[in-house]
């Protein structure tokens, strides 16, 4: 037993050939959000407060896409989602289409908290952002030159932009746009606290070029974003099939009903449940264990240990220093 | 309005939410399985993407039915967030005292856990399963509302094993990620059919939260289960057997 935090800031196919200029600034947000988090789990904040801390951080870096820097739809708006959980009761609130909400993992919570109801979407989840006096921003906020540019060249290429998991035609790695670093997916947090409460965030722009209303699996219970009294997990990749295997609550599943270990359990649904190059995950259980498998090429990932383990890296087996 | 439906050869699966002039929710999920590239889409651009591929619209006013303006005329003077009201409970007619006497709203008692959607699952003789639900919601829900009945794991689910389609109050059914939960206890647990069942009304739906769910297996088992007062609900399998019940 001990507390345990992880986070991630999107799986996909991050080329290792991405330059030191784009790899470094990202490399350094990873730490940052995860030492905001130790220090907080630390000061005791409850593992509710944690991941909500966490995920807002890596919602206001433009280097991730969730909130500021979040990927544009087809009509180059932006509609964020996003999602939280507490393990103990299962609580869970979840936003999608929000669109002026600075911090929209806050808004899921209000949404649990404020709410009889888990989730809100479009103008209702609008309007009861203004109703709750929470931050909001103009859309321009979110919108970054570079995700202008990915949109364009999505477009062009006529399709969805899927964490890269498709190969482009006539676009090899080193001409692809940006270095082809970003477009990932989504952002998340677990964390458990010395006594074994769990919880879980995720937020996420969505899909490059997706269609206006598409909503993933972030703010699906069960999909992207799961926790109770055994596990908190929070996934990213490819979101149609994270929806399809259920990802989060497949994992807690695994876990109670065949008595697999967390590790054992995400490592079964990495490799048996979920196509190749689509998925990532992180996850805690309420032993302080921690996981973070994925079989995309890479993902943005952190986490710390009670005691004194610390892995930040994007790909496979390879820390960073 | 919101739908979705799952094929479960495949686990391919399509869901749609804030669809408001589509007349037939259910198939525009199917559509955004079989012609999107995404499985859910939500209010304008679910829309948009109705009209794109010429599914049946109708206005608004064609959904709206006399009684539920009433409804929502009591929700709303209650202040409540009130789930449908057909189900009176057995013997409600002819007894005139009950320990709490239930609300009254059009000469119906108002049973706040009987809520109503709608679904179906089937299997064929080959064991191929699938599921759908469809719903309107909850009466004087807040605009944007999202309940259990898009959400595939949650109101829906199918796989090699099952399909799963549930009803109630979707806060709970969410949490408990019910329809999941019925093919992952098969899977993980080896439970059957009917115990899976059993098990996720009795152990899934904590706090309180009412439900019921009907689910099909491969074998070509129905079962259904439910802790509410009642559940429409009807079913047949090929041996010929029939059943058609509101209540236990």
């Amino acid at each position: 037993m001990g507390w345990a935090i992880a986070l991630h800031g999107g799986a996909g196919d991050i080329p290792r050939s991405m330059p030191p200029e784009r790899r470094e600034p990202r490399e350094a947000a990873l730490r940052h959000c995860l030492q905001i988090g130790v220090d907080a789990i630390k000061a005791g904040r409850s593992p509710l407060d944690v991941v909500e801390l966490v995920v807002r951080e890596l919602e206001d870096n433009p280097n991730f896409n969730a909130g500021k820097g979040s990927v544009l739809t087809s009509n180059g708006t932006v509609e964020m989602e996003a999602c939280i959980m507490d393990g103990n009761t299962k609580n869970c609130g979840a936003v999608s289409g929000v669109t002026t909400v600075k911090n929209a993992i806050s808004l899921a919570r209000l949404v649990m908290e404020k709410t009889p109801h888990i989730y809100l979407g479009f103008a209702g989840a609008e309007a009861f952002a203004r109703e709750q006096g929470i931050e909001t921003v103009d859309s321009s906020y979110f919108i970054t030159p570079e995700n202008i540019e990915r949109l364009k060249q999505a477009k062009e290429a006529n399709r969805v932009q899927i964490d890269f998991t498709q190969p482009i035609p006539n676009v090899d790695d080193e001409a692809s746009l940006l270095k082809g670093d970003s477009q990932i997916g989504t952002v998340g947090c677990v964390a458990v606290d010395s006594k074994g409460n769990l919880a879980t965030a995720t937020s996420t722009g969505g899909l490059v070029n997706k269609m206006a209303g598409r909503i993933g699996d972030t703010p699906i219970i069960g999909a992207g974003t799961y926790a109770n009294s055994v596990c908190a997990v929070s996934a990213t990749g490819k979101g149609e099939a994270i929806i399809r295997a259920t990802v989060g609550r497949e994992l807690a599943a695994l876990m109670e009903y065949k008595g697999l270990s967390l590790s054992e359990a995400a490592t079964h649904i990495i490799d048996e449940c979920t196509p190749k190059r689509t998925t990532g995950l992180i996850a805690v259980s309420a032993k302080g264990e921690v996981t973070m498998p994925f079989n995309t090429v890479g993902m943005f990932r952190a986490c710390a240990t009670e005691d004194g383990y610390t892995e930040v890296g994007i790909w496979p087996n390879e820390p960073c220093d | 309005m919101e739908a979705s439906i799952m094929d479960g050869s495949g686990r391919r699966c399509g869901a749609v939410s804030g669809v408001t002039t589509v007349k037939n929710p259910i198939s525009l999920a199917r559509l955004v399985m079989e012609k999107s590239p995404h499985s859910y889409l939500a209010f304008s651009g679910a829309e948009e993407f109705a009209k794109h591929h010429g599914v049946e619209m109708v206005d608004n006013d064609y959904f709206i039915t006399e009684d539920n303006v009433g409804m929502l005329k009591l929700a709303k003077e209650a202040d409540s967030i009130l789930f449908d009201y057909r189900i009176p409970t057995i013997g409600e007619s002819c007894s005139s005292v009950v320990d709490t006497p239930p609300l009254q709203m059009n000469g119906l008692p108002i049973s706040v856990y009987a809520p109503e959607t709608v679904g179906c699952v089937v299997v064929d003789s080959q064991g191929q399963c699938a599921a759908a639900t469809s719903t309107g919601g909850l009466m004087n829900k807040k605009v944007g509302r999202i309940g259990d009945s898009p959400l595939i794991g949650a109101g829906t689910y199918a796989c090699d094993l099952c399909g799963v389609s549930c009803t109630g109050e979707g806060e709970a059914i969410i949490r408990g990620t019910l329809a999941r939960d019925v093919a992952a206890l098969m899977e993980y647990k080896g439970l059957g059919l009917q115990e899976a069942v059993e098990y996720v009304i009795e152990k899934r739906l904590d706090g309180g939260g009412k439900a019921g769910l009907i689910a099909v297996s491969s074998k070509g088992e129905v079962s259904y289960g439910f802790n509410s007062v009642g559940m429409f609900r009807g079913c047949a399998t090929e041996d010929g057997f029939m059943e058609v019940g509101i209540w236990e």
